[in-house]
């Protein structure tokens, strides 16, 4: 078990070391120059070229990624070419209304669609199973940010119930914090929510073919036994693993809502910094993302563990 | 045998595959009384396990079968009942055991866990009394060292540990019928002699009724009492065991007899077997007796359905087939002098 952590956690490592130079030189190699961004109207040739100078975008691009990773592993990601400040503060900043965004979306999904897959997962014939597997189809033809527009006209420009936008930390007001989080949390939940109504359905289906369900029901176990008991567990190791792997998507996901409903997070501070051309803000905000996904990843690999004694034992 | 524990009558299971429908159960009809032993017989496809299932009430919520007949348990007709009161049955009444016991248990309960599962819901015991008479099961299915195996997890157990535990799953709640669906056809030759004398050992200690689906006709030799062949989803012969070993009547039943292996049979060249496969049910059924493209006998008659009827008087023993008794007898000696 030790030997299989450490694997995992060296494996974790490598992942990220590749997510950096991905990062950089996709960023490095991208058109446009910092410099000529940065002085705007003010630009010249010579100014231009006395800054790149300045900000050591000259010099050739291993020798840059070198210096960046020797930041870099320090816990150092730099300045801000745009506002100067310290990377580090631009993240940390950013970092509680997207982790926020996240971990109640998430929460949300996994409360309605895991209970909604393992109820369509017993079959077709009952009078609910038509309804409800079209609202899946639905939500997943329909794309993520118009469902947030929608809910934006609905109940901020009709009903006028709640914020369209901005975000209030938890800090200065709970109750406006929570109605701030209202819209774009259902937003990306309702992104996220069909795909995993889905996936649980199809493991649950396949999970209650299986011969051990034959032996509860041969032990007169009814189905509410038989789905909290024997089906449920069992779909949920692989359900979790494939939450998981969803863990991308929900980035995604969450950068479009920033964006729609103003958050100042991690998704619309890489989202800017992409636009003026911020090379250290865009790797920094990558290598975060990277981070999450892979260490997330790895919990989830330990919680797999604790789930299943197939893997506890060996 | 007045008052028979499961009394079949009729039973009828028909797939339903969009437009067509196949009969995979044909007008099967037996009784099991308590302390008696039937076995089933038959190839593979014969509907052997859907006949189990079907008591059981396995698939009586399968929207693609239909079933018809009657199930008679202790007097109640399981096809009537409700779910519930099917729940009530299954478990406490009648017993299962299925064909592989690497699947039949669930891999994240304990031992324990599972087979204490039923007794949870039928029984009214304490925790320690579950416990205390899941070591004794565990005991009297032959697992060594019941107090430290029984919070070990499937997968911690070898297969024939495994149908162990899956025996004593299936009588913890002392069940009048016990059904075991060949329960050592996934299990390596060594262990399956075991696990059928434990079946029967436990057959007399519970004084259960037990339906034993096998191909080991050795073993049928050894426990049953009567044994039903089954072929193409019909009884073709039925009758006491020492009956239908000694005087065969239907072909199909002569050919399995005669396909057995065994040490003190005369030396052939050969093992006979019986050609030809079994019909596809999906298929259709064939035309007359199902077993005529196979049968060595088959003549002008066979194009029409044969009815399962005694030949002679007693011993309830019944045949579908169109030879008249001592036919097969007659030619089978015939062949045994030609060798």
């Amino acid at each position: 078990m030790a030997i299989y952590l450490v694997g995992r956690v060296l494996g974790g490592l490598v992942t990220l070391f590749c997510v950096s130079a991905l990062a950089f030189f996709a960023t490095a190699l991208a058109p446009g120059n910092p410099a000529a961004v940065l002085l705007g109207n003010l630009a010249t040739p010579e100014r231009i070229a006395a800054v790149t100078h300045e900000m050591g975008l000259d010099q050739p691009l291993p020798v840059r990624y070198a210096i960046w990773l020797r930041h870099t592993v320090t816990g150092n990601l730099g300045t801000s070419n745009l506002s100067f400040k310290p990377v580090n503060d631009l993240i940390l900043a950013a970092l509680p209304p997207t982790l926020e965004l996240a971990i109640l979306s998430l929460l949300l999904v996994v409360v309605v669609a895991i209970p909604m897959g393992l109820v369509l997962a017993q079959g077709r014939d009952r009078w609910w199973a038509r309804p409800l597997s079209g609202l899946v189809t639905l939500g997943i033809s329909v794309p993520g940010f118009w469902v947030g527009l929608l809910l934006i006209v609905l109940f901020s420009v009709t009903f006028k119930l709640l914020p369209s936008g901005g975000y209030i930390a938890p800090a200065r007001s709970l109750s406006g914090n929570a109605r701030a989080m209202v819209l774009p949390v259902l937003t990306l939940a309702i992104y996220l929510i069909p795909a995993l109504v889905r996936f649980v359905r199809v493991t649950a289906a396949t999970v209650l073919r299986e011969d051990y369900v034959d032996t509860a029901r041969a032990k007169g176990v009814g189905n509410a036994g038989i789905l909290l008991r024997h089906v449920a567990p069992n779909t949920l190791i692989t359900t979790i693993t494939y939450i998981g792997l969803q863990l991308g998507v929900l980035i995604s996901g969450a950068i479009v809502v920033e964006i729609i409903f103003s958050i100042p997070g991690l998704g619309r501070l890489g989202m800017n910094a992409v636009l003026n051309r911020d090379y250290p803000v865009i790797q920094g905000v990558v290598l975060v993302a990277a981070a999450g996904y892979v260490i997330v990843n790895l919990a989830i690999d330990l919680a797999y563990s604790m789930i299943d004694p197939r893997i506890r034992t060996r | 045998m007045a008052d028979p524990l499961v009394d079949v009558r009729n039973l009828g299971v028909r797939l339903v595959t969009g437009q067509r429908e196949t009969s995979l159960v044909d007008d099967v009809s037996f009784t099991v009384a308590r302390g008696e032993v039937l076995c089933i017989v038959g190839e593979s496809g014969c509907g052997k396990t859907i006949t189990a299932r079907s008591i059981m009430g396995l698939n009586r919520n399968d929207r693609r079968f239909s079933l018809s007949g009657q199930i008679l348990f202790q007097g109640r007709d399981l096809m009537a009942l409700s779910d519930a009161e099917m729940r009530g049955i299954r478990g406490t009444g009648i017993g299962m055991i299925f064909q592989d016991p690497m699947t039949s248990l669930n891999p994240l309960h304990r031992i324990g866990r599972q087979i204490g599962e039923g007794m949870r819901l039928h029984m009214k015991l304490s925790e320690a009394e579950i416990r205390e008479r899941t070591l004794l099961l565990l005991a009297q299915v032959g697992i060594p060292n019941p107090r430290t195996r029984i919070d070990d997890y499937p997968h911690q157990f070898s297969g024939g540990m495994r149908q162990r535990a899956m025996i004593a799953l299936a009588l913890a709640c002392s069940p009048a019928l016990l059904i075991a669906d060949e329960p050592t056809t996934a299990l390596d030759v060594t262990t399956q002699k075991q696990i059928l004398t434990l079946i029967a050992r436990l057959k007399d200690t519970y004084g259960m009724g037990l339906i034993l689906i096998t191909h080991d006709l050795g073993i049928v030799a050894e426990i049953a009492d009567r044994i039903m062949v089954m072929y193409a989803g019909q009884c073709v012969e039925v009758g006491p065991v020492r009956s239908v070993f000694r005087s065969p009547r239907h072909p199909y039943t002569a050919g399995l007899l005669a396909s057995m292996p065994a040490a003190n049979r005369g030396r052939t060249e050969r093992l006979p077997s019986i050609r030809g496969t079994p019909p596809l049910l999906a298929e259709g059924r064939p035309q007359g007796c199902a077993f005529q493209p196979r049968c060595d006998f088959a003549f002008d008659r066979c194009a029409a359905m044969p009815l399962l009827s005694a030949d002679d008087a007693g011993e309830g023993h019944l045949d579908r087939c169109w030879l008249p008794s001592g036919r097969l007898a007659q030619r089978d000696a015939a062949g045994e002098m030609r060798r």
